[in-house]
């Protein structure tokens, strides 16, 4: 079945002992937009991209990319195909540099097998250069040049998140799911990774965020997608969403 | 205040001379100083040594392997069956000792290497018995059994023109095949450290699941880290076994994996030098304390112990350990004049 669509769900379902973190969710990711995804603790977020990412398996439904099939696939399977994501904690190589976690994280641009990489064969130096120029201009682009050989685990809070979101634009990915990109982040550097997601977004990456707090989505996101016990409560325009009545009364407090 | 350019120039250099001095030591030790009892001895701890830093390799994407005597086992009786009973040449049989060594690593480790480390813990525990308990009850007539494998052939000789024939009749030629591989087996470990697959097994170490998301397939370096291991260890058994023309399964009980596994702990993972150190230590200790049977095992668990709760990076962290405590009180000293401006 062709779709148009980046990325679908159908009829998700993913239970933890009984109990529906996802149920029955249908979601569509256009290619090109910044989508934004909301919702109370608990109500599926994280799992979804757990599931989308092959770090959990479904229970039931589908998950497609470009039409195809890519349901409980290895996790570095998907990530080939361009679907990379970010984790909520800070997950990072914390007793790597900030350049070798961002060199590290080119992995599917290498051409060169580990035989070569055993034997440092020019090709494979000539690969290493130009993997290091990357690298560097992530770093320049994610205002992290000057921090480059501190290493990741010794980072403030803020910065490490920072460094999650630049490992994830290193793999050069054809989607990006970042869990709470802005969780930390110093206020004064909010609007720099705002516009560093959109001039990722120019670059051809398609963008899902999750994210807590609402107001930070609304210059930011082409569409909203609001979560509640795994299944959609509103999908639309971020104003729209912010204006629907359920998602008010269970989510923003109203 | 110093640059790091300089700092980084000056700790390489240092680095260099250190080791080219200690490989001139070991290249010239028979010369000066031909007593066979020692001799011997470094065989031995070359032999180790061998084993003890493709350990490290799999150490360091968080898994330990409590089979490794199991696996040089295979790599004994591999290359004794090779040029005993088939009359291939010790040279070939060799590396192929450590290929079915890597081999049988591979089957046990696809299936395995995904459990939990506390699993995979029990199942190389179960594997290295496994395979002790196969050449002690199975194919008796060729394995030999509670008999051992006897009369391994010694390797061919080489005739170097005009400068010397080694033929392996005495222990300084087996001090330099020892040392020749040692040689090898350190520089394939460095390159490997220095190369992105390294790179990729300290990531594997800190983050799994963060590899996985960017695509590395984090199975893939697992298994490559525990065949390595196993190749070495394979290869070790082949020189070990040819080294006493006899081996018996006895010989690769759990206490010879545990002590394995000390070298790499007490010598530490940092770098390649760690385990060496670490094979060193033990078994200059356990020469010390000879004829005290049981208790040398005691006294490497015991520093083990030591080791892990006082120096968790091993002794060859111990330098860099030093050397943090001066330049912290340096910075105290003169965050203690500053106060007095």
């Amino acid at each position: 079945m062709a779709t148009d669509w980046l990325l679908e769900t159908r009829s998700l379902v993913k239970q933890f002992g009984g109990v529906a973190a996802i149920d029955q969710l249908d979601l569509q990711m256009r290619e090109g937009e910044i989508l934004g995804i909301i919702g109370p603790n608990g109500s599926g977020k994280t799992t979804l991209f757990n599931v989308i990412t092959g770090f959990l398996k479904v229970n039931e439904g589908d998950v497609f990319f470009r039409g195809e099939r890519i349901t409980n696939r290895a996790p570095h399977r998907i990530a080939k195909r361009g679907i990379v994501r970010t984790f909520q904690l800070n997950l990072l190589f914390r007793s790597l540099s900030v350049l070798e976690n961002v060199r590290f994280a080119d992995h599917l641009h290498r051409q060169n097998g580990v035989f070569g990489a055993f034997l440092n064969t020019p090709s494979v130096r000539r690969e290493e250069r130009a993997i290091t120029e990357h690298a560097e201009q992530v770093l320049e682009a994610t205002g992290m040049a000057d921090r480059r050989d501190q290493l990741a685990g010794q980072l403030s809070y803020g910065w490490q998140k920072t460094l999650t979101l630049a490992i994830g634009l290193a793999t050069r990915p054809n989607l990006l799911l970042l869990d709470e990109p802005l969780t930390g982040i110093s206020p004064s550097r909010i609007d720099a990774i705002g516009s560093l997601i959109r001039s990722a977004r120019e670059g051809g990456t398609t963008i899902c965020l999750i994210e807590h707090n609402v107001n930070l989505l609304m210059g930011l996101c082409d569409r909203i997608v609001a979560l509640n016990f795994g299944q959609k409560m509103a999908d639309g325009k971020p104003e729209d969403v912010t204006r629907d009545q359920v998602v008010i009364e269970s989510y923003l407090g109203g | 205040m110093m640059t790091s350019g300089s700092l980084w120039g000056m700790k390489s250099t240092w680095k260099w001379g250190v080791g080219a001095a200690v490989f001139l030591f070991f290249l010239t030790l028979p010369a000066w100083f031909d007593a066979e009892y020692y001799l011997h001895a470094l065989v031995n701890i070359f032999i180790h040594s061998m084993v003890a830093i493709g350990l490290r390799l799999l150490w360091r994407t968080g898994l330990v392997s409590f089979g490794t005597a199991g696996f040089i086992a295979i790599g004994g009786y591999a290359a004794g069956l090779l040029s005993r009973d088939i009359g291939i040449s010790f040279w070939l049989s060799l590396p192929v000792a450590g290929v079915a060594a890597a081999v049988f690593a591979i089957l046990v480790g696809i299936p395995t290497l995904r459990l939990k480390s506390s699993y995979f813990f029990l199942i190389s525990w179960a594997t290295g018995e496994i395979i002790r308990l196969s050449f002690l009850y199975l194919f008796i007539p060729i394995f030999g059994g509670w008999q051992g494998f006897r009369k391994i052939p010694l390797p061919d000789a080489i005739n170097i023109p005009w400068l010397w024939e080694i033929d392996f009749s005495r222990k300084v030629h087996w001090y330099y095949l020892a040392f020749f591989l040692l040689c090898i087996a350190v520089v394939i470990m460095t390159r490997i450290d220095r190369s992105r697959i390294g790179t990729a097994i300290v990531a594997l170490y800190d983050a799994p699941d963060l590899c996985e998301a960017v695509g590395v397939p984090t199975m893939y370096y697992r298994v490559f880290a525990f065949a390595m291991a196993c190749f070495f260890a394979g290869v070790a058994g082949a020189v070990y076994g040819s080294f006493n023309t006899f081996l018996h399964p006895e010989s690769f009980t759990i206490i010879q994996s545990i002590e394995t596994v000390s070298f790499v702990i007490i010598g530490g993972a940092a770098s390649v030098w760690g385990p060496i150190l670490g094979v060193f230590v033990v078994k200059g200790i356990a020469m010390a304390v000879r004829g005290l049977g049981a208790y040398e095992v005691i006294i490497s668990g015991l520093m083990m112990i030591f080791v892990m709760l006082v120096i968790p990076e091993g002794l060859s962290g111990l330098p860099r350990r030093v050397k943090r405590y001066l330049t912290r009180r340096e910075v105290a000293e003169q965050m203690e004049l500053s106060r007095g401006d």
